[in-house]
């Protein structure tokens, strides 16, 4: 039986082919390639001022943290280190843009089993959240805001007072959230048990993000990073409740709403220690040609760019992704082993992958 | 009492059942910070019906290009006689009918064969396996239905809707909900759970998330799900909640024929647009049992619950007589 690739039930524009006993899937092979759209070579033709632009199309879900990827690449190349101001309001960005992502899987999760409140409640929490964008970029996805050494253009007004009465919204009404899908029990038996990845799978295919922290690894780059570090915001990203030996939509949701909860908390903390002195509009003057690779944690897991900045002007940048999605997507066939047909939309969305980002 | 029918199906039901539409899509949008239907007419009241016919003429995404035409036999035939069927007014014709009560049995067998064509007619193979699977379902739900009116039938001494409405004249304490306490609540709740297993899997209804993206078929089927959904509330009304028997005494207050009848129909429009509501609420936050919890539900539990009442209501009928 096969399953898209134009189906809007499907995250994204792919086919899964399946093979069924009975109702059963014994097992299943994804075809992708449908929406290529050549990132790499553009950004290699494009004139460099608007590379960010084009990177951040790589997932349209965290369009920032793909423009932030390929700035900081370029900065580490010309070792530049931006303002502190900058890189607080670049936390701000990532981490709305880590809720926001999240707030909507679990939003079309809730739609898929059909609990119709949880679905409208985390999209108007959503909603809140890309309004945000829109005032300080006029852009509700695509940002096109990050550039090399800081941002495009200066922080708006009340963007940042904004952040934090929004921060004290949504943690209000993650309990509501919780109230809704944590201890419902239909919901629990919807997704107990379902499109589970063993942990063994996680070690073996050196799985990140979620999909690793619902087992209990926990693994993230935040842990690591030198601004998290540098400013004491230690992330929790591993929930002590889970110690999982297998990843089901259920822990993987219980990880998701962690993650609001932790990203929630480092806003409220950033919105009130960003320094208010600083430009955050400077630009790398000089042209330093060289090459490097950056690591960032999106929302679905680990993003490593290898950037090369040719020493002529006339190029653009020789770039080399490794996205999250391409990782996940080597589990789809043992997520849906033993599921029924029925289940197939909502372990695949589940699973939380871009199919812009594995056909970019 | 046929001009009152016509006036009911071709203005009251359709009327009310889009007004509903709006009023959900509204508060969606609302929840949502969206302004939502808001083009046509008036305040966007007739965006609905306008949604409606725009969308019956595209083609569907998930089920092919038939779904359209099935979904016009499924309005003319189906929603017009299910309409007919149901125990609106005291002055109809086909409540006085010996066995009317099984027309909802009948009605649900007519579903069944349309499923049957619809899976027929899809080019797809999951579609097909869907339709088919969903129909294993209806065994069991029409089963439980089945048992539950048998119960109100023998409850009454009639099997007509008549009879079984006229059983419960009197006060509120008479409706069939009270009955035994609390075997006519359990009797209700089980109706109420073969009713919506049928309304959840049927693929009519199964529509997917698209609306989330603005798509053609929850839309197209949502006015269709709100017109089953208020029907099917009409025939709880029916069985469970005194039915088109007016409160205070109205009746016997010399009221000419057919303002009694609009009098009546208001009446049960209004329990059953209160039962809809209702159980729209209960069933918002409970996620949508896949096919093994439904038929496990059902055959574990439901149908032997109903089973057990119909024992019991024989026994106690019985004992009485």
């Amino acid at each position: 039986m096969k399953v898209g690739p134009i189906d809007p039930r499907l995250p994204g524009v792919f086919s899964v082919e399946l093979d069924l006993e009975g109702d059963w899937i014994k097992s299943a092979k994804t075809n992708f390639g449908f929406t290529v759209k050549g990132i790499e070579q553009t950004l290699l033709n494009k004139p460099r001022k608007i590379a960010p632009f084009f990177s951040g199309k790589m997932d349209s879900e965290a369009a920032f943290f793909y423009e932030l990827a390929l700035s900081r690449g370029i900065e580490s190349v010309s070792n530049f280190e931006p303002n502190v101001r900058t890189q607080t309001a670049r936390l701000i960005f990532c981490e709305l843009s880590r809720v926001s992502a999240h707030l909507k899987t679990i939003a079309l999760i809730s739609k898929e089993v059909e609990i119709n409140p949880a679905f409208h409640y985390l999209m108007r929490e959503r909603e809140k959240i890309l309004d945000l964008f829109e005032l300080a970029t006029g852009s509700r996805h695509s940002l096109n805001i990050c550039r090399p050494g800081g941002f495009s253009d200066e922080i708006s007004e009340g963007f940042i007072e904004r952040v934090r009465d929004l921060s004290r919204d949504i943690k209000s009404h993650l309990l509501e959230t919780h109230a809704l899908l944590s201890e419902n029990l239909s919901f629990k038996k919807r997704t107990q048990g379902k499109g589970v990845v063993s942990k063994e799978t996680i070690l073996k295919k050196d799985l990140d993000g979620v999909l690793a922290r619902s087992v209990g690894i926990s693994r993230d780059l935040r842990i690591s990073d030198e601004i998290y570090i540098k400013n004491g915001w230690n992330p929790s990203v591993c929930p002590d409740a889970i110690s999982n030996k297998r990843s089901d939509i259920y822990s993987r949701f219980f990880v998701w709403m962690a993650e609001i909860e932790e990203s929630i908390l480092f806003l409220e903390k950033v919105c009130f220690s960003i320094p208010l002195d600083q430009p955050v509009t400077q630009e790398i003057k000089k042209n330093v040609s060289g090459q490097k690779s950056v690591q960032i944690e999106t929302q679905r897991g680990e993003l490593t760019l290898d950037v090369s900045v040719p020493e002529e002007m006339e190029f653009g940048y020789e770039t080399s992704w490794k996205t999250p999605s391409k990782k996940i997507i080597q589990c789809v066939n043992e997520a849906l082993f033993g599921a029924r047909t029925e289940d197939v939309y909502l372990i695949l969305l589940s699973l939380n992958f871009s199919v812009s980002e594995v056909d970019a | 009492m046929i001009e009152l029918r016509l006036v009911e199906f071709f203005l009251i039901f359709p009327l009310f059942v889009l007004i509903t539409k709006f009023a959900e899509r509204k508060w969606f949008a609302d929840a949502q910070t969206r302004v939502g239907p808001n083009l046509i007419g008036a305040r966007g009241l007739p965006q609905p019906a306008a949604d409606f016919f725009n969308l019956l003429l595209k083609r569907g995404y998930s089920l092919g290009s038939n779904r359209s035409v099935f979904l016009m036999i499924f309005i003319c035939a189906w929603s017009g006689s299910l309409l007919f069927l149901s125990p609106t007014t005291a002055n109809m014709a086909v409540g006085e009918g010996s066995y009317s009560l099984f027309g909802i049995i009948c009605l649900i067998l007519f579903q069944l064969i349309l499923q049957i064509m619809l899976s027929w007619s899809t080019s797809q193979e999951r579609e097909y396996l869907r339709i088919t699977k969903s129909q294993t379902l209806f065994l069991p739900a029409a089963l439980v239905l089945l048992l539950v009116v048998i119960f109100m039938g023998v409850k009454a001494g009639s099997f007509n809707w008549a009879g079984v409405i006229r059983a419960q004249e009197g006060t509120p304490l008479n409706w069939g909900i009270f009955y035994l306490f609390p075997i006519g609540l359990i009797e209700m709740i089980l109706f109420s759970i073969g009713g919506m297993i049928l309304f959840r899997v049927s693929p009519l209804f199964d529509f997917p998330i698209s609306d989330v993206f603005g798509g053609v078929d929850s839309v197209l089927l949502g006015v269709i799900q709100n017109l089953y959904f208020y029907l099917f509330s009409v025939f709880m009304v029916g069985l469970f909640f005194g039915g088109w028997n007016l409160p205070f005494g109205f009746r016997q207050s010399g009221i000419p024929g057919v303002f009694l009848s609009l009098i009546e129909l208001a009446w049960v429009l209004f329990k059953s647009a209160f039962v809809s509501v209702s159980i729209k609420i209960i069933l918002e936050p409970i996620a949508k049992m896949d096919a093994d919890q439904s038929l496990s539900l059902l055959w574990r539990y439901a149908a032997p619950a109903a089973t057990i009442g119909l024992i019991i209501v024989g026994v106690y009928q019985w004992i009485i007589l």
